[in-house]
C-alpha cells in the first residue's frame, strides 16, 4: 500500500514557523489525519492555523519584552532622525563650523545621541539572542547619522561659499 | 458591593487560573477516553460532542496552557511510520485537573439550573 504524502512545503513551513510546543507531535497528528482521508486543502488550512496560532502565542507569552523592545527601538530611531534634523537645521542657519558648535546645539545633540545609544542598548538587552544583529543595526545607524551629518555640513559650507558673493553676505562677513 | 469586595474578587481572579471554554472542552476530552488521549483523539472527541471542528493547533495551544497550569501531564510515545516517523504525545489529567473540571462542571450546572430559556431550542 502506497502511503499518501501531505504537501511537503506545508510540512516544511510548519516545522520552521510552527509552535515549539510538541511541534513534532502536531505534525505527526496532521500526517496521520491526512492519511486517514484528509485532503491538501484541509492540510494547508491546518498548517496555516498552526502558524498563525504560534505567532500570536509567541507575542502573548512575552508581551512586555516585545513592547519593551519595540518602544526602545522606535525611540532610538526617532532620536537618530531628530539628531539629523537638528544637524541639518543648524548647518543651514550658520556659516561656519565654529559658529555651528554653540552650547545649545551641543547639548541637544548630546541628549539625542544619548537617547539613541540607550534605546539601542535596551533593545539589545531585551533581545539577547540577536545581539549581533542589533549591534550591526546600531553601527549602521551611527554611520548613517555621521555620514549624513558630515555630508550636510560639507554641502552647507559649499553653498555658503557660493552665496557669499551676494552683497548682503559680503556685508555680514565684514 | 463596596470597593473592598471588588478588590477581593480581583485578587481571587489573579490567584486562580480560570479555564476558558476551549480549555475546558480539551480538559474534558483528555479525561474522557479509556486509552491515553493524544491530539487527533482529543480533536475528534470535541468535534463529535460539540459538532464543531477545531484546528489541531488550537487543541495543542489549549493543552500547552493546561500543562502550564498543572492540569494535564504530557508523555512522549514511540515514533510510528503512519505518522511519518513522528511520535505521539499522550496527555493525562492530573488530580488538580480533575478537581478543576469537577468544579467547573458543578458551577455550570448551578448557573444553568432553572433557566427555562436554555431548555427549548428557541430563545
Amino acid at each position: 500500500m502506497i502511503e499518501r504524502t501531505p504537501p511537503q512545503l506545508a510540512t516544511w513551513l510548519l516545522k520552521k514557523c510552527g509552535s515549539p510546543y510538541h511541534g513534532d507531535s502536531l505534525a505527526g497528528d496532521l500526517i496521520e489525519q491526512y492519511r486517514q482521508g484528509g485532503n491538501a486543502v484541509w492540510y494547508w488550512k491546518q498548517v496555516t492555523a498552526a502558524i498563525l496560532i504560534a505567532r500570536v502565542r509567541a507575542i502573548q507569552t512575552m508581551p512586555w519584552a516585545a513592547v519593551h523592545k519595540i518602544v526602545s527601538r522606535q525611540l532610538a530611531e526617532t532620536a537618530a532622525v531628530l539628531a539629523l534634523v537638528v544637524i541639518v537645521d543648524q548647518a543651514r542657519r550658520t556659516h561656519s563650523l565654529a559658529e555651528m558648535m554653540n552650547h545649545t546645539f551641543g547639548s541637544i545633540l548630546i541628549v539625542l545621541m544619548a537617547v539613541v545609544v540607550i534605546g539601542f542598548l535596551v533593545s539589545m538587552r531585551v533581545d539577547k539572542p540577536r545581539q549581533g544583529q542589533a549591534a550591526i543595526n546600531a553601527l549602521m545607524l551611527a554611520f548613517g547619522v555621521i555620514a549624513l551629518g558630515v555630508g550636510t555640513l560639507t554641502w552647507a559650507d559649499t553653498t555658503r561659499g557660493d552665496s557669499c558673493r551676494t552683497p548682503a553676505c559680503v556685508c555680514l562677513n565684514k | 458591593m463596596c470597593f473592598y469586595d471588588n478588590l477581593v474578587i480581583v485578587e481571587d481572579m489573579r490567584k486562580r487560573e480560570y479555564l476558558g471554554q476551549l480549555e475546558l472542552m480539551v480538559l474534558l476530552a483528555v479525561i474522557r477516553p479509556a486509552q491515553d488521549a493524544y491530539g487527533v483523539l482529543i480533536s475528534r472527541e470535541i468535534a463529535a460532542k460539540s459538532g464543531r471542528e477545531v484546528a489541531l493547533a488550537s487543541v495543542y495551544a489549549a493543552l500547552e496552557r493546561l500543562e502550564k497550569k498543572g492540569f494535564v501531564n504530557a508523555a512522549l510515545g514511540e515514533p510510528t511510520a503512519e505518522r511519518g516517523g513522528r511520535a505521539r504525545t499522550y496527555f493525562k489529567p492530573t488530580a488538580a485537573g480533575l478537581r478543576e473540571a469537577r468544579d467547573a462542571h458543578r458551577t455550570l450546572q448551578r448557573l444553568s439550573s432553572g433557566l427555562s430559556s436554555l431548555e427549548g431550542e428557541t430563545v
